[in-house]
C-alpha cells in the first residue's frame, strides 16, 4: 500500500488530544437525574477510595480514536497499484501532426504509425472495445468505443496525416473522456514532438501509453513569413522570411521566391546550426498574386520546406451612394483601393441593399432600417430619434469635443471642419459620439452605422484634405481584412474568416491540391485549413480571391525533440503489447465508508452514556 | 396527546373489567349513617326554631297539630382526592413518570365518576398547583381529563410536607385521597403523611419510579446533576457503586412501605414499564382500592 499525500499522518497527534480530554475533562461529563441525595453516600465512600486523576480508558474513547485515525488514514490516500484486466477500453490515438511527415522512419512516420494501430488493434482481444482518435490541431473522433475491430482498421485505413501542429491537451482530453471512471488505456501512436509544458499542464498523463514513433533528427525548415504592403506604390510589398536551422551543424540552403509565373529571388544562403536567419525582400506584386517561398533541399520533413503568401488588394468592395450625387464623396471613394461604386439617386423599392458591402446614405432617408455597414451624411438612421430642442449653434458650427484615438479620426484634425447649419439633435449615447458640437453631435457610430450629422455642402469637409482619409478610415474600419494581405495568411489548424458573401452568390473553396469545399450561403468563416498552401475562393460571377496557410510551427519542424520530452517509463515499444498496465486503487473511499459506519456506534454508546438516572 | 382515541377505548374496556368483578361480590355503595338531606326518607323530629321549614310535614301538623321535621338518610358524599406529583424529577424517563401518573389518574378519576364517585385533583410541587374541584356525575369526565392533559408540564421542587399539611387543612371532611409521586423529596414525607392519617384520611400512595431510577445503566466519571435543585455531585460509577445505589433505592421503598405500613396507609409500588390498566385491575383484585 502506498500514500498519495503521506504528510498528512501527522494529524494523527489529535489522538492526544482525545486522550488528554478523558484525563482532564472525563469528570465532568453531566447526567440528569432525579435524586441526587441517593447517591451522595457512595460518592462521600468513592471519594475516600479515589485518586485524584485517574485514566480510565473507555469503549467511547476508543470508537472516537478509531474514527479520527480512519480520517486521517483517508486524508493520507492510500492507493494500491497493480495490473489492469485486458477487458478494459482502449482508446487508440494517432498523431497525424505536421512532424509525422518526417521521412526517418521510413515510409514515414505517420505510415509506421498507422501500420503500428493496425497491428495492436489485431492483437487485441476481441472482447475490448476500442475508440480510434485522429490528432491534429483539433482531435477528431474517428471511431466511437466498438469491439467491431474491423470498423476500426477502416477508419484507421481512411486517416490521413494534417500539415497542423499537434494540440496535444486537448487530445488527451478527449481520449481520457472515453475512459470509465478513469478506467482503460489509451495508447498514443505518436513521434513525441510536442513541448514539456503541455505533458506537464495535463494532469491525466498516468493514463496514456505512448508508443513512439522516429529519432531525433535536424531539419531545416521556414518558421515565419509576412508580407506586407509598403508606401513605396500601390504594388510594392515586403517580404519577410524567417528559416530555422534544426541541424546542429552549418547548413547551405539554396531556395526560390517565384509565383505560379514567375521567379523572383532564386539564391543560395548558409546558416549556422540550431540558428534562424530572417531575410527580407521588395517585391512587386500585382493584384492578389500567390506566392511561394521554397527551399530546394532534401531533408527529413519536406513540408515546412515551403511557406506561402498572398500579395496585392483583396476583392473589391462594392459601395452604393444612395440619394444626392457629390463629385467630391465619389473621388474620395474612388481613390481607395478595390471600391467599385454604383448610385441610385432614387431607391426603387426593389433595390437590394443586401448586393452591396456599404451603403452610404447622402442627403436621403431610407423608408427602412438596411442591415449591414451604412454611412448617413445629412439624413438619419429611422431608428434615431431628434431631440425637441433647438439645435441652435452659431454659425459656423465648429467641433468642441472629439474622440481623438478614435480609428475613424487617424489622420484627421476635426478642428478644422466648419460647418454652415444646424446640426440635427440627436438622441443618441454619448459613448457613439466621435465628433460633438457645442449643441448636438456631428459625427457618431453605432454599431455598423456611421452618421455625418450635416450636409456635405453646408460645410469645408470635402474641401479638406483628410475627407478622402476619412472614407479610407471607414473602409478600414469595416473591411480591414480586405486591404491587408496579412490577414490572407494564416496558419494551418486555425479558421479563415473571408467576410460576409456577397447574397446570392456561392462561394467554393478550392484546396492547395485542387478539393473543392462548397461554402453555404452567409457562412463567413472557412475551417478546412489542415493542408497547407495557397486556396482559392471561387466565387461564381468568377472573381476569385487567395488565402495562404502555413505550418511555421518550431514545434513540429524541430524534429530533435522527438520523444525527448516522454520519461522512459511512458514510452512502450512495439513488442511490448501486453494487454495490461498499471492501475491505482484508491483506498481512501473504503476509510471514509468505515468510518460512518463507526460514527453510530460511537453515537449509540455516547446516548447510552449520556442518559442517565 | 396524552389521553387519545386509545387511551378513551382502554377506559371504557376498564370500566366493563371492572362492572364484571364488582358483580362477582364487591359492594359498590357507600352509604352513610349520618342523617341529612338525602333523598330517601328516615324519620321525624319535633321541629326546633332554625329548622328548615321546608322539610317541616304539613299532613302530620293537620293531624297532631305540632310540627315535625321529616328526616332523610343521606347519601354518603364519598370524596376521592388524586394528588399528582409535578414536580421536575417527574419528567425523568420515557414515558416520563408525570405522563405515566396523569394516565393513572385519569383511569382512576374515570372509574370514580363512572361510579358516581366525588372526584377531585390537584397537582402539586412544592404548593398545590393547578385544582380540578370536587364534582361527580359521567358528565365530569371529560373536564376532569382535559384537566389533566393541560397539566402536563413539570416544574419546581418537590414539597410532600407542606402539600398534605394543605390538604388536610382544606377539607374538613376527610375522604380518601390518591397520592401519586415518586416521593424523591429529601426533606421527606412523613409529616405530612402523618396529618392527613390523623384526621382519617384514607390514604394511598402509588410510589412511581422509572427502570433508569431503580437501576440505572451509567457508568464512568459523570458529573451528576439533581434535576430539580440542580446540585451537582462529581462521582465515578463502577460497579460497587451501582449496587450500592440499588441498596439505597430499595431501602428508601421499604422506608416509605413500614411508614405506610404503620400508618395504615395503603402503598402501592408503579414501575413505569407497567401497564397502567394492569396495575389497576391488580389493585381491585387485591381489594387495594375500590
Amino acid at each position: 500500500m502506498e500514500f498519495a499525500n503521506f504528510t498528512s499522518i501527522y494529524f494523527l497527534t489529535s489522538l492526544i488530544l482525545i486522550i488528554l480530554f478523558y484525563i482532564i475533562k472525563g469528570r465532568q461529563n453531566s447526567v440528569y437525574i432525579s435524586a441526587v441525595f441517593l447517591w451522595e453516600d457512595i460518592q462521600q465512600q468513592k471519594k475516600k477510595k479515589r485518586p485524584r486523576f485517574k485514566f480510565r480508558p473507555r469503549p467511547l474513547m476508543f470508537l472516537q480514536m478509531l474514527i479520527v485515525a480512519l480520517i486521517v488514514l483517508g486524508l493520507m490516500q492510500p492507493y494500491f497499484t497493480g495490473t489492469r484486466a485486458a477487458e478494459e477500453n482502449v482508446v487508440i490515438i494517432i498523431d497525424k501532426s505536421a512532424s509525422m511527415q518526417a521521412e526517418d522512419a521510413a515510409p514515414d512516420r505517420f505510415s509506421r504509425a498507422k501500420m503500428m494501430a493496425s497491428s495492436y488493434i489485431e492483437d487485441m482481444d476481441s472482447n475490448i472495445s476500442a475508440a480510434l482518435i485522429g490528432a491534429g490541431s483539433q482531435p477528431t473522433v474517428l471511431s466511437e468505443l466498438t469491439s467491431d475491430h474491423g470498423l476500426v482498421q477502416e477508419k484507421l485505413a481512411d486517416l490521413t496525416v494534417s500539415d497542423t501542429e499537434l494540440n496535444y491537451q486537448k487530445t488527451a482530453e478527449l481520449a481520457h473522456s472515453y475512459l470509465d471512471e478513469g478506467r482503460g488505456r489509451i495508447v498514443f501512436f505518436t513521434d513525441g514532438n510536442f513541448p514539456e509544458s503541455e505533458i506537464e499542464e495535463t494532469n491525466i498523463l498516468n493514463n496514456i501509453e505512448f508508443r513512439l514513433i522516429g529519432e531525433p533528427i535536424g531539419n531545416i525548415a521556414i518558421t515565419e513569413i509576412k508580407l506586407a504592403p509598403t508606401s513605396a506604390g500601390a504594388n510594392e510589398f515586403q517580404l519577410f522570411v524567417e528559416f530555422s536551422n534544426y541541424y546542429d551543424t552549418l547548413q547551405e540552403i539554396p531556395y526560390v521566391i517565384r509565383s505560379p509565373e514567375m521567379v523572383f529571388v532564386d539564391d543560395t544562403f548558409t546558416i549556422q546550426g540550431g540558428e534562424k536567419e530572417q531575410k527580407v525582400y521588395n517585391l512587386n506584386l500585382e493584384e492578389r498574386t500567390p506566392l511561394i517561398v521554397e527551399l530546394m533541399i532534401d531533408d527529413t520533413l519536406k513540408l515546412d520546406n515551403r511557406a506561402y503568401a498572398v500579395g496585392g488588394r483583396s476583392r473589391d468592395i462594392f459601395v452604393l451612394i444612395a440619394g444626392e450625387q457629390s463629385n467630391y464623396l465619389e473621388r474620395a471613394l474612388l481613390l481607395q483601393p478595390g471600391v467599385r461604386l454604383f448610385y441610385r439617386e432614387e431607391p426603387d423599392d426593389d433595390l437590394n441593399y443586401d448586393d452591396y458591402d456599404l451603403v452610404i446614405f447622402n442627403e436621403y432617408d431610407p423608408q427602412n432600417d438596411i442591415e449591414g455597414k451604412v454611412v448617413y451624411i445629412d439624413t438619419l438612421p429611422p431608428e434615431i430619434d431628434l431631440d425637441d430642442i433647438s439645435a441652435g449653434d452659431e454659425f459656423p458650427v465648429e467641433a468642441f469635443f472629439w474622440e481623438q484615438h478614435h480609428p475613424l479620426l487617424r489622420d484627421i484634425n476635426p478642428d478644422d471642419l466648419r460647418i454652415y447649419e444646424n446640426p440635427a439633435p440627436l438622441i443618441i449615447e454619448e459613448k457613439d459620439v466621435i465628433i460633438r458640437g457645442r449643441q448636438a453631435p456631428l459625427l457618431a457610430v453605432s454599431e455598423e452605422k456611421i452618421i455625418l450629422n450635416f450636409a456635405l455642402t453646408e460645410s469645408n469637409f470635402p474641401l479638406l484634405p483628410s475627407f478622402p482619409v476619412f472614407f479610407y478610415n471607414v473602409l478600414d474600419m469595416f473591411f480591414q481584412e480586405r486591404i491587408y494581405p496579412e490577414y490572407s495568411q494564416i496558419r494551418s489548424g486555425e479558421t479563415f474568416n473571408f467576410g460576409r458573401t456577397v447574397p446570392g452568390n456561392v462561394v467554393d473553396i478550392m484546396g492547395p491540391t485542387g478539393e473543392i469545399y462548397s461554402i453555404e450561403e452567409q457562412t463567413e468563416v472557412f475551417t478546412r485549413t489542415d493542408k497547407t498552401g495557397i486556396y482559392q475562393a471561387v466565387i461564381n460571377d468568377n472573381s476569385h480571391d487567395y488565402f495562404a496557410v502555413n505550418l511555421l510551427s518550431q514545434q513540429e519542424s524541430d524534429l530533435r525533440n522527438t520523444g525527448l520530452n516522454l520519461e522512459e517509463d511512458q514510452i512502450n515499444d512495439l513488442e511490448d503489447s501486453t494487454d495490461t498496465a498499471e492501475s491505482r486503487i484508491n483506498l481512501w473511499p473504503l476509510t471514509v465508508i468505515l468510518a460512518l459506519i463507526v460514527l453510530p456506534a460511537e453515537w449509540l454508546l455516547y446516548a447510552r452514556n449520556g442518559n442517565g438516572v | 396527546m396524552l389521553f387519545d382515541e386509545e387511551y378513551l377505548k382502554r377506559l371504557q374496556k376498564l370500566k366493563l373489567d371492572l362492572s364484571r368483578i364488582l358483580k362477582s361480590g364487591f359492594q359498590g355503595q357507600h352509604r352513610s349513617s349520618m342523617a341529612g338531606s338525602g333523598m330517601e326518607f328516615n324519620d321525624f323530629r319535633a321541629y326546633i326554631p332554625g329548622d328548615d321549614y321546608r322539610y317541616i310535614d304539613w299532613n302530620l301538623y293537620s293531624r297532631l297539630g305540632r310540627l315535625f321535621i321529616k328526616l332523610f338518610q343521606e347519601e354518603k358524599e364519598f370524596l376521592f382526592y388524586l394528588l399528582i406529583d409535578q414536580s421536575q424529577s417527574m419528567s425523568f424517563g420515557q414515558p416520563s413518570k408525570i405522563q405515566v401518573a396523569l394516565k393513572l389518574a385519569g383511569a382512576l378519576g374515570y372509574i370514580g365518576l363512572s361510579n358516581y364517585d366525588r372526584i377531585g385533583a390537584s397537582l402539586f410541587n412544592t404548593g398545590l398547583d393547578e385544582t380540578f374541584k370536587p364534582g361527580r356525575g359521567q358528565d365530569k369526565i371529560h373536564a376532569y381529563l382535559q384537566f389533566l392533559e393541560n397539566n402536563m408540564n413539570t416544574a419546581g421542587e418537590t414539597d410532600l410536607n407542606r402539600v398534605l399539611d394543605y390538604l388536610s387543612y382544606q377539607y374538613k371532611k376527610p375522604g380518601t385521597v390518591i397520592i401519586l409521586s415518586d416521593f424523591l423529596d429529601e426533606k421527606g414525607y412523613q409529616k405530612g403523611l402523618r396529618s392527613l392519617a390523623d384526621k382519617d384520611w384514607n390514604i394511598f400512595i402509588i410510589q412511581v419510579l422509572t427502570p433508569e431510577e431503580i437501576d440505572p445503566q451509567i457508568e464512568g466519571d459523570i458529573r451528576i446533576v439533581d434535576i430539580e435543585t440542580e446540585k451537582k455531585t462529581n462521582i465515578n460509577i463502577d460497579q460497587d457503586a451501582l449496587s450500592s445505589y440499588r441498596k439505597k433505592v430499595d431501602n428508601f421503598r421499604n422506608e416509605l412501605q413500614s411508614f405506610a405500613l404503620h400508618y395504615d396507609i395503603k402503598y402501592i409500588f408503579y414501575k413505569t414499564d407497567i401497564d397502567f390498566e394492569d396495575l389497576i385491575l391488580k389493585l381491585i383484585k387485591n381489594k387495594l382500592i375500590i
